[in-house]
């Protein structure tokens, strides 16, 4: 797996298609859960105010919906693997979001049992996993690369 | 017979007012998200210069919180909010002293 960014908003994912086909089915199922529970704690509003509590919900679910959707987009539609794709601030600033989110959906599923400092450092060795973990794992670790690089991208100076 | 109203009920008719405690908009580490990414979104949230976006994320990392914004809770609630969009995981709490 490659990434090969220009500047933005040019993105180039070198990835064997069978692989971006695995991941795009799991990326799919996981954006469902998504969509349904937050992969991240609510805590913000009074507790007592039910219309501040509800609002608050509904906006962040269809924040993350319209992420996992640009996500999904980048992954099935775009012509990723094929060829550089573009894409716009707001479109990368989504596809980072919806990356963070699928990826916490991940480790809360899947990887629960791993230490955070082997998550943190992405240091799982993939051969003494089952194979629905080696899926699961390989597209954690694809996500957190593609977010790696469009922060680079989106961070880097303007030329 | 008649009532007398009760004086430990009626309503608090006092004018004095307090200063309220800041509210304080507290990240918690996490081992998913990146480090490169934290400080991104602190610097786009916050405004935050890459200097002082890097101290906020190294403190998450190393002592598993760090305080990034303190004051009205209508703004903390703000943030707060933005930071649950970027999938972090974001509390409002109010300062204690």
């Amino acid at each position: 797996m490659a990434f090969n960014l220009h500047r933005m908003p040019t993105v180039y994912v070198k990835l064997n298609p069978v692989f971006l086909h695995v991941f795009t089915e799991l990326v799919e199922k996981l954006a469902s859960h998504v969509s349904l529970q937050l992969s991240v704690p609510m805590d913000g509003p009074e507790l007592d105010d039910e219309d501040m509590l509800a609002a608050w919900q509904e906006g962040l679910i269809e924040t993350v919906r319209g992420d996992c959707d640009q996500l999904l987009h980048l992954l099935r539609d775009s012509g990723l693997g094929e060829r550089p794709v573009k894409l716009g601030e707001d479109e990368a600033i989504r596809v980072l979001r919806a990356c963070s989110a699928v990826r916490l959906k991940i480790q809360q599923r899947f990887l629960l049992k791993f230490s955070d400092e082997v998550l943190e450092t992405i240091g799982l060795d993939i051969s003494t996993l089952s194979p629905e973990l080696q899926r699961v794992y390989g597209c954690y670790v694809f996500l957190a690369e593609m977010q790696e690089t469009l922060v680079e991208q989106l961070e880097s100076p303007e030329v | 017979m008649g009532q007398s109203a009760n004086p430990l009920t009626l309503p608090e008719t006092s004018t004095e007012t307090q200063e309220e405690m800041p509210w304080q908009v507290v990240v918690l580490n996490d081992p998913v998200n990146l480090m490169s990414y934290v400080v991104m979104v602190f610097r786009r949230v916050f405004g935050y210069d890459e200097a002082r976006a890097q101290r906020h994320m190294l403190e998450v990392h190393e002592e598993g919180r760090s305080i990034l914004w303190s004051g009205e809770r209508e703004k903390a609630e703000n943030f707060v909010y933005q930071l649950q969009e970027w999938q972090l995981n974001a509390r409002l709490q109010q300062a204690t002293e």
